[in-house]
């Protein structure tokens, strides 16, 4: 009975349009915004797949970003982490109430991650917890074990995971949308995974340069302030992308710190207090984002942003 | 090759061209009215509209707009007599753009966006497609098929999955 159903369902779909020339993209294309966007995409399917189209992820990339929910800090360094570091949460939601309850729900400790069997030895201690090791559209990419080949991509919201072995990677580059990269040092590779497929594998991570100069005490005086009354003397690039640049406004004299958010294209910077009492830094993984697989999401509030100093 | 039969000349001094609609519809307009079209506009470089444009792809009642619009476009050069003067100042002209797609039944505003995109009308084009997007903004999902008359081919599962993962879109 099941293909007697889909064929109802292939005849009753109506193409108003039946062309290579796709008219429904012409019109997504010219929407106002991401809701028309999203709303226009839940029609039917159809118009779904033509919302999807990279045209328009094109169209509306420079106008949205996913919101960010806010940054990880640990209490290392750079190096390859075969320790479990300290994790710090700093949530950035404090202007979206709506947002900040997702904030409040995430599981920045992996605590929920599902239990696995693990054909590693285990020998307890270090080796036995989940280590994070990159973060992207809201994925977090955790590792476990000595050699780290214990994988798992873990959404601390939705408090899902799914988990393979770095040993049983396919080297391959894939095609489509990335969710989750991470530098596995270790490997020499940059681990990619993408969402409902398998986990895949870049090779060995290339250098690339990008160039752009920014002043950022000339432009934003308030940093100046910072800098002259709080002793914050440092800015270290944390990442840059999708048309931002994360970065982290820090004294060595101090453990607290400030997180900027430069957008690219307006030049406009958020600045997140960071008011930890113990020097949790971002170099290795800063922050994540929740990147929707449709498109990201609104940014037109994102005015400069000045939190009490001294909080 | 150049004075073909279904090539005359107006008093005005422009080339006409015969542009001949899917069901046989035939309308005449001066190559200034006529190039707006990219593609007609190509075929006249090449040489080839003694004979008439055929378009398939275009019925009359479509062609009919399209020449009504383009006529009503080609600024001072689309003196071709008619009712159209050639003075059509920019107020007039959005009038008139806005009542032809506002009164459009969804069928024909379709078929006229195909028409524009097949005759490569770029400004017919944008303004149709925008006012499809204007029809869809602000509009629930459930508006929306309704107003284009769509089916909801989803399963009420994956549309509360797609709702759930954008839900920040409609966050400010």
């Amino acid at each position: 009975m099941e293909p007697s159903v889909r064929r109802e369902r292939g005849a009753v779909k109506k193409p108003t349009i039946s062309s290579p020339f796709d008219a429904v993209s012409e019109d997504l294309l010219r929407l106002p915004n991401m809701a028309s966007l999203v709303n226009a995409a839940l029609a039917c399917k159809r118009w779904r797949r033509a919302a999807s189209d990279p045209a328009i992820f094109r169209r509306f990339f420079p106008l949205r970003r996913p919101p960010l929910i806010g940054f990880i800090l640990t209490d290392r360094g750079d190096s390859v982490p075969y320790s479990c570091p300290n994790h710090y949460f700093v949530s950035a939601t404090t202007r979206k109430p709506n947002l900040a309850s997702a904030a409040a729900d995430c599981d920045i400790f992996f605590e929920d991650v599902p239990d696995i069997d693990s054909g590693e030895q285990r020998g307890g201690g270090y080796f036995d917890e989940w280590r994070l090791r990159g973060c992207d559209g809201g994925r977090l990419l955790l590792s476990r074990g000595c050699g780290g080949f214990d994988l798992a991509v873990y959404d601390p919201l939705a408090r899902t995971a799914i988990f393979f072995s770095a040993a049983k990677l396919p080297w391959v580059v894939p095609q489509g949308q990335s969710y989750c990269i991470a530098d596995l040092a270790e490997h020499g590779r940059l681990c990619l995974v993408q969402q409902g497929t398998k986990p895949s594998a870049l090779g060995p991570q290339r250098q690339q340069q990008w160039w752009m100069e920014i002043s950022l005490l000339d432009q934003f005086g308030y940093l100046k302030k910072l800098r002259r009354e709080e002793w914050m003397k440092r800015v270290r690039v944390l990442a840059a992308k999708a048309g931002y640049v994360y970065m982290e406004f820090w004294s060595i004299r101090k453990p607290n710190s400030y997180l900027l958010v430069l957008n690219l294209n307006t030049m406009k910077l958020d600045i997140i207090c960071n008011d930890a009492d113990e020097p949790f830094r971002g170099p290795a993984l800063p922050f994540f984002l929740r990147l929707a697989p449709l498109a990201p999401s609104p940014d037109d509030t994102n005015d400069l942003h000045v939190p009490s100093a001294s909080a | 090759m150049a004075a073909a039969a279904a090539e005359a000349t107006t008093d005005g001094g422009g080339k006409m061209i015969i542009l001949i609609s899917a069901d046989g519809k035939r309308f005449e307009v001066t190559e200034a009215v006529a190039s707006q079209s990219q593609l007609i506009s190509n075929m006249i470089e090449d040489d080839c509209t003694e004979n008439g444009v055929r378009l398939p792809n275009v019925d009359g009642d479509i062609l009919t707009m399209v020449v009504d619009y383009c006529n009503m476009h080609a600024g001072d050069a689309a003196a071709a007599g008619d009712t159209m003067k050639a003075s059509s100042t920019e107020e007039e002209l959005k009038k008139f753009d806005a009542e032809l797609v506002q009164a459009l039944e969804n069928p024909v505003l379709f078929k006229l966006i195909l028409a524009a995109n097949f005759l490569n009308i770029k400004s017919l084009l944008d303004m149709t497609c925008q006012r499809v997007a204007d029809m869809m903004s602000g509009k629930t999902p459930e508006q929306m098929r309704e107003t284009f008359s769509i089916e909801n081919d989803f399963t009420p599962e994956e549309e509360a999955a797609i709702r759930q993962e954008n839900a920040w879109a409609f966050d400010d």
